[in-house]
């Protein structure tokens, strides 16, 4: 394995690669920075840019939009007060106060740089871990596999959103959206009703495009009439990094505290960048010796937030990379660019892909790199591109999210799927059911459904076989643990929002 | 609409929904040379549709139980008023709708500009509303993306049936 270490690092290491991934940074901080369009966008966009691309290339570039998708959210976050990502939620608690006091550069110098920390302990856990995770994993069967994918469910369902029957309800849309087309093991043809396109099934770039980049021209179409009250602070001056040294030391036992939480929450599925923001911060808050003064515009907030929504980069690449499985929309869509080009994630992508994953590292220290330079001084450009109005960009951006429908399998069929899938996610806005346990259910039934056929075959065969397997017989009594205590926090949360109500 | 009704009529189609797939899942035809396994390809589906439907059917509870909120209209919805209330959302459907059935006869050029022209129209507000602006953002950005995917990235787009 090692000896793919310096072929990883030199398949990178070209200037192809190199501008790909200076352009994908740049690219996906502006995709970051302006509110309504995220990570997630930015990769869906440039999923067909990478198409005729070498495995490599393609891959860092999705990548580099992947790692500046996430940080570009402080910019509008802090200049704006509305975060530029969902991810970003927190960094306006403490972000925007700093703004209003004059302080806007030191603001944006703590969040890139912090970011830059977080990405780069991300990625050292990465580094370690997946190799480690992926020599575990290789002895997974069937057994481990089927509980698996209902482990990663359970805890979708259970911590996307307040409402557990609606996540419960999004997840088994996506499970069932995914049975259209070749049945696993047997290939019986379902719910395709004799059209032939259907027996291929949906592909997963369709659901995305369909749920996050035409709900948000949706969006703005419901917005046109309303009033925007948005104040862009356009007076920032950043003096090398915008903040000292010792700023920076007063700030290592958060940082820490926060990628711990980032990476973490990143690997856990379903969760996101936006919950480890949150609770980064509110971490930061409890421990800190002055938490009266988060919210009036410290550093520490920033800090905390930022660290962790980049630190969860690497933490979500952990099981996307060695198990297959994506932690959220934006590594959804990575899981499919992996997929383009032919880079089959699971417990063997080391061995298979080697020079790949090593290229991947890379790529994602060079995007930290990069994010780091580019979002420092190129301040003043995303400052401008804040100010063009959504009206100029979402219809461009829609008619390149059918390129990559389009492009995708060469057909028209997905371009109707695009749009049956954008109506379907209206519908669930305003049924008030989250988007992101669709997406994973739709990744995670087939897996679930393959594996547990492939199970209940063994234990036909061996019916006691199945207690010769610890490992799955643990992740299906942490299952049963997580839907337990998630029901027990819904009937307090439940009893407590009736008490509010009758108070 | 308020929740209660909206969650009463979210589980009725979620349920309606659940029984068609289940009707659906009993004419799938199994593979005969499964023999005797005990789960073939028409189990999951429908033990999901069980499962959807149960879920359904606590939506609707949920909201049958839910007093209705204090001085919430109960008056009927009409799909005029929606439409009135939201026509830039009816809009925008309408138009990424016909664009997709364009895209075959028209190619995709001049369905995107007809595409990017409408929408622009569409989400910009009165004041900003500005025809040439929107035409030519269309026409710049349609006629660039064909030349950058078709000539350099060698992806395939329609080039139009009237032009074969």
């Amino acid at each position: 394995m090692l000896a793919d270490v310096i072929p990883g690092l030199m398949s990178v290491l070209t200037p192809t690669v190199l501008f790909f991934i200076v352009f994908g940074v740049f690219v996906g901080i502006i995709f970051g920075s302006i509110p309504g369009l995220t990570a997630t966008m930015a990769i869906v966009m440039f999923l067909p840019v990478t198409y005729t691309m070498s495995p490599i290339e393609g891959v860092s570039t999705l990548v580099a939009l992947y790692v500046g998708g996430i940080s570009g959210g402080l910019i509008a976050a802090i200049l704006l007060n509305i975060p530029g990502t969902p991810s970003s939620i927190a960094t306006t608690f403490d972000g925007a106060p700093m703004a209003r006091k004059g302080q806007a550069g030191k603001a944006l110098g703590v969040g890139v740089v912090f970011s830059f920390c977080g990405t780069i302990v991300g990625l050292l856990v990465l580094v370690l871990v997946s190799p480690l995770l992926a020599m575990f994993a290789i002895k997974f069967g069937p057994y481990e596999y089927c509980t698996l994918a209902l482990f990663a469910l359970s805890l979708v369902i259970s911590l996307t959103g307040r409402d557990l029957v609606k996540g419960l309800i999004s997840g088994l849309l996506g499970v069932m959206l995914a049975t259209v087309g070749l049945a696993p093991v047997d290939s019986a043809k379902r719910f395709t009703f004799g059209i032939v396109d259907l027996n291929a099934g949906f592909s997963l770039l369709t659901l995305l495009i369909g749920l996050f980049a035409i709900t948000e021209v949706i969006k703005a179409a419901e917005d046109v009439r309303k009033p925007v009250k948005a104040e862009l602070e356009t007076n920032v001056h950043i003096k090398g990094f915008g903040f000292s040294f010792a700023e920076f030391w007063s700030q290592k036992l958060n940082m820490i505290r926060s990628s711990a939480i980032g990476i973490v929450i990143g690997i856990l599925p379903g969760i996101g960048g936006a919950i480890s923001g949150m609770l980064a911060y509110t971490a930061a808050k409890n421990q800190s010796k002055h938490p009266e003064k988060f919210g009036t515009g410290i550093m520490d907030g920033v800090v905390a937030s930022e660290t962790a929504n980049n630190a969860g980069i690497g933490g979500a690449m952990i099981p996307l990379l060695t198990l297959g499985i994506p932690g959220d929309a934006a590594t959804a869509m990575l899981l499919g660019g992996l997929m383009v080009h032919q880079i089959a994630p699971g417990p063997l992508i080391f061995d298979k892909s080697g020079v790949e994953v090593f290229g991947i590292f890379f790529a994602l220290a060079i995007s930290a790199v990069a994010m780091l330079v580019i979002e420092l001084f190129g301040i003043k450009i995303f400052i401008r591109v804040l100010k063009v109005p959504k009206y100029l960009l979402l219809p461009v951006i829609m008619v390149l999210c059918v390129i990559g429908a389009i492009g995708n399998a060469n057909r028209m069929f997905d371009v109707w799927s695009v749009m049956v899938f954008g109506v379907m996610g209206y519908l669930l806005i305003k049924a008030k059911i989250p988007h992101v346990p669709m997406i994973l259910g739709f990744i995670l039934g087939p897996i679930f459904e393959l594996n547990f056929r492939r199970a209940v075959q063994h234990a036909q065969i061996d019916p006691t076989g199945v207690f010769s397997h610890p490992i799955a017989i643990c992740f299906f009594a942490v299952t049963i643990i997580v839907v337990i205590l998630s029901l027990r926090r819904q009937r307090k949360e439940a009893a407590l929002l009736q008490a509010s109500e009758e108070s | 609409m308020n929740n209660k009704r909206n969650d009463l009529i979210t589980g009725i189609v979620l349920a309606l929904f659940a029984l068609w797939y289940f009707y659906e899942a009993l004419s799938i035809r199994v593979f005969a040379g499964m023999g005797k396994a005990v789960v073939n390809s028409t189990t999951m589906p429908k033990i999901w549709a069980v499962c959807l439907l149960l879920l359904a059917g606590a939506l609707i509870l949920r909201s049958l139980r839910t007093p209705a909120p204090k001085g919430a209209k109960s008056g009927s919805f009409s799909l005029g008023a929606w439409v009135k209330a939201n026509y830039e959302v009816f809009l925008t459907f309408a138009a990424l709708f016909i664009y997709a059935a364009l895209m075959e006869p028209l190619g995709f050029i001049i369905s995107s500009i007809l595409y990017i022209f409408a929408q622009t129209l569409i989400l910009m507000d009165k004041e900003h509303r500005s025809y040439v602006k929107a035409l030519a953002i269309a026409v710049v950005c349609s006629v660039a993306s064909y030349a950058v995917f078709v000539y350099w990235l060698a992806v395939l787009l329609p080039v139009g049936a009237i032009f074969e």
